[in-house]
């Protein structure tokens, strides 16, 4: 008893340390947005002055935690990063609390956990190991589900949760917004069938968010114009008709379309895979084309979430959460198979990643149920989850978003060398090399040979450029006789200069 | 009159319930009248959403607006040549009348034109500068402005004559000139006009099938409405025996009716701009048909009033009428 009591305790310290897996792989912060964070930080704690200008400053609780970290200890600025990824690993507290208020075992309540951490539908660590503003309000998200679930309700605690999601993220903002608008109508509902739902608190709540939500962004969408000139009046048009089909078809508990029945879910799961390995984006990826194994892992992971929905779909907060997430992974697909598009698709799956996993918790504790032939395939089917997110994982921990700690003690090392001069290079080094030395990076073309240099990290040699989200194959860029032509300045394990 | 709109509070919010518990049997009538709006919807956004092409259409058939030819004309000398960069072709263009070659192609420019040293460069290729300056076979060109538009021009690099000799590229020489009296291009039909006649055709049927589809449409609503009022008989029957007054059992009435079309049209909204994208999504992927998003448009939301109106004059003209009935 006691060794199963140990297990459990060591699965929840691996589902909250896995977020910190890419910083103990490669010793650096996970995707080059840390970079920009830890600038803005570092400065705002020099100059005591902390300015809402840039994109990445007007979501500011990824930079107050930053800061507040620096102010408070004495550890690098590169460790204190890892602070985003460790709350980023709490989010599963929530959920599991969460699941046990909707009266899943322990044992599935743990399964739900496992399967957020290893969602082998997409790369769960890209997510919640990157130093990133989305990251930063992902707990906020499962302890505001968890928040609203409680029978003694706080209102004064979700209106708190639900002002550092608005501090923290527009999307995750944009996912909450829409459940409590969802929550508001079903509770409207319910209220009028007679079913127990406080009406009054729920109405608070949504107004109280909408009104914080609305301050917050419609102000700095106007003030970033030019950063979301994507949104059209289409798209503004798409958004409510997928928010309206995705709540009804989920309102009713009998019926071809109803919650016992998510179609809806099922179109997300199968326009997820596409989207993430069917190649219709118009984006360059250095990944290979899907494999029958890989199929199989899909199958068996979208089986094991959306069965479990059917039956998970009864409470009425879950109800509202998952037409929430269902309608934004529908629209980002439907927004266009453009990088923008992508981007969403990619956003919109870390919500349903948390509405799968709740799934799996269900569909778990039906299998538990079954005895021990239920006990061992549910013991099998969570290892084997574990095993198929295994492939997405290494990819990501070796990708391009990654950072090694070679690389950054390089641009370190070679900071006095290139500062104030015009260098080339691509997406990777145009997070990085600011934050270290204070150059700005051109991009990659025309190359130049003439007073600037070229840099190149260990994955730009070894599997191309990173250009926004296009990968890019080293020879297109500059072929090895090309490359012969420059001046090799500097040449480490990680970091190569030419000029 | 307090009293009395208190009363009629009470009475909508009792019916209301009594709707959501599903005394009214809704359902049914919901879904059936959001179908046929549903399918109004995919008409009308659809064909404004293929209308909103037409202009690339246009612009891909062969619009003789322009006449280019290698035998001098009677208009202007322009030379032509390209450089390979990042993979693709970059036109460079000059002439010794600019001013009138960039009135032929009705090009809308920010800045001047350039004068020796400098170039005019189309709007896509503004990553490429630096220092306000363009490099060009090695030259370093001071940037004069920019080409937002014809879509043509919006990759290519606009020469003074004597700048483009400097860098000595190979170029073959045309001669362009405004749609006119030259007889030897023609056209028959002209592609412009003949994608103006399909488009006005196509336009006038689904205008047509419009029609059929909104008549159909008020059908349904009549029909719905008479079901739903038919199925509140019992309902009201039982809140006169309880000293409801006709008439606010008709207000009453009214706000459901209105409640009940606004759901079903939102409804046939969602269903109908999903619906669309979807499968305009899945043609794109499958048969490779460009992606056609749902267009927000006038005619979006007139089709959206007259569905609602439809449906809430019928629902408030039945129940009015089981209200006198009783």
């Amino acid at each position: 008893m006691n060794a199963y009591r140990s297990i459990k305790f060591l699965t929840f310290i691996l589902c909250i340390a896995f977020p910190l897996f890419p910083f103990l792989f490669n010793g650096a912060p996970y995707i080059g947005d840390a970079w920009i964070h830890l600038k803005i930080a570092e400065e705002t704690l020099a100059s005591s002055h902390y300015q809402l200008i840039d994109y990445n400053e007007k979501w500011p609780l990824i930079n107050f935690l930053l800061i507040f970290i620096m102010a408070v200890t004495s550890l690098k600025p590169i460790l204190t990063s890892q602070i985003i990824p460790f709350l980023a690993g709490l989010t599963i507290l929530p959920l599991y609390a969460f699941c046990r208020r909707l009266k899943l075992s322990e044992d599935s309540s743990i399964a739900a956990i496992l399967f957020l951490t290893f969602n082998p539908l997409y790369s769960y660590v890209t997510f919640a190991g990157a130093v990133m503003k989305e990251t930063a309000a992902y707990y906020l998200i499962s302890s505001m589900l968890l928040a609203i679930a409680l029978n003694n309700l706080k209102k004064a605690l979700v209106l708190l949760i639900g002002l550092g999601i608005v501090l923290g993220h527009h999307f995750g903002a944009l996912t909450i917004l829409i459940f409590f608008s969802i929550l508001a109508f079903y509770a409207i509902l319910y209220k009028l069938k007679g079913k127990e739902l406080s009406l009054k608190n729920v109405l608070i709540m949504a107004l109280g968010f909408t009104i914080v939500f609305s301050i917050w962004n419609i102000n700095n969408y106007l003030a970033l114009r030019q950063v979301f000139s994507f949104i059209k009046a289409e798209d503004l048009a798409l958004l409510p008709a997928l928010i309206i089909l995705s709540a009804y078809s989920l309102y009713s508990d009998k019926g071809l379309f109803s919650a016992r029945k998510p179609w809806l879910a099922a179109l997300a799961f199968l326009i997820s895979v596409l989207g993430l390995r069917g190649g219709v984006y118009a984006l360059l990826q250095p990944t290979p084309p899907i494999t029958i194994w890989e199929v199989r892992n899909y199958a068996l992971a979208g089986a094991l979430s959306l069965i479990g929905l059917a039956y998970a779909l009864k409470n009425v907060y879950l109800k509202a959460y998952a037409s929430a997430s269902i309608s934004l992974t529908l629209f980002a697909f439907l927004y266009g198979l453009t990088p923008i598009g992508f981007t969403l698709l990619i956003k919109s799956l870390h919500y349903f990643g948390l509405l799968l996993a709740l799934g799996a918790g269900f569909f778990i504790q039906k299998l538990l149920k079954q005895k021990l032939l239920g006990k061992i395939s549910a013991l099998s089917l969570i290892l084997f989850i574990i095993y198929a997110s295994s492939f997405g994982t290494a990819l990501a921990l070796n990708g391009l978003g990654a950072y090694r700690a070679g690389e950054v003690q390089a641009v370190f090392a070679t900071k006095r060398f290139i500062e104030g001069l015009k260098a080339y290079g691509d997406t990777r080094a145009s997070y990085l090399l600011p934050y270290a030395s204070n150059i700005s990076i051109q991009g990659l073309k025309p190359l130049k040979s003439e007073k600037s240099f070229f840099i190149l990290f260990k994955p730009n040699w070894e599997q191309g450029f990173l250009i926004g989200y296009d990968w890019i194959p080293k020879n297109s860029i500059i072929t090895d006789e090309e490359l012969i032509k420059w001046n090799k300045l500097w040449d480490s394990l990680y970091l190569k200069i030419y000029g | 009159m307090g009293f009395s709109l208190l009363k009629n509070l009470r009475l909508t919010q009792f019916m209301l319930a009594a709707a959501a518990r599903g005394e009214f049997k809704l359902t049914q009538s919901i879904l059936a009248t959001a179908l046929f709006v549903s399918l109004l919807i995919v008409l009308t956004v659809s064909s404004q959403a293929y209308l909103s092409q037409l202009p690339i259409l246009e612009e891909i058939a062969i619009k003789p607006a322009l006449i280019a030819s290698k035998e001098p004309l009677k208009g202007i000398a322009i030379k032509i040549s390209y450089i390979k960069l990042n993979s693709n072709f970059i036109l460079i263009l000059a002439s010794s009348n600019l001013t009138a070659f960039l009135k032929l192609n009705q090009a809308n420019i920010d800045g001047k034109l350039p004068s020796f040293g400098e170039a005019l460069l189309g709007v896509k290729l503004k990553p490429l500068i630096e220092n306000s300056t363009f490099t060009l076979k090695g030259l370093n060109l001071k940037v004069s402005g920019f080409i937002n538009s014809p879509e043509h021009l919006s990759s290519a690099v606009i020469l003074a004559d004597s700048t483009f000799e400097k860098l000595n590229f190979s170029y073959e020489c045309f001669y362009l000139k405004e749609e006119g009296d030259f007889q030897a291009f023609a056209q028959a039909p002209s592609s412009l006009s003949l994608i103006k006649a399909v488009a006005s055709e196509i336009l006038k049927m689904v205008s047509s099938i419009a029609w059929v589809l909104r008549s159909a449409l008020t059908l349904i609503c009549l029909m719905q409405a008479y079901s739903i009022a038919k199925e509140s008989r019992k309902t009201l029957k039982m809140l006169l025996a309880l000293n409801a007054s006709k008439i606010n059992l008709t207000l009453s009435l009214t706000i459901l009716a209105l409640l009940i079309s606004g759901i079903a049209v939102a409804l046939g909204y969602a269903i109908g701009l999903t619906g669309l994208a979807l499968s305009s999504s899945a043609l794109s992927i499958f048969y490779g048909l460009p992606y056609i998003k749902p267009l927000a448009s006038y005619a979006l939301i007139k089709e959206l009033i007259f569905a609602l109106t439809a449906s809430f004059l019928a629902l408030t003209i039945l129940f009015a009428n089981e209200v006198l009935k009783l």
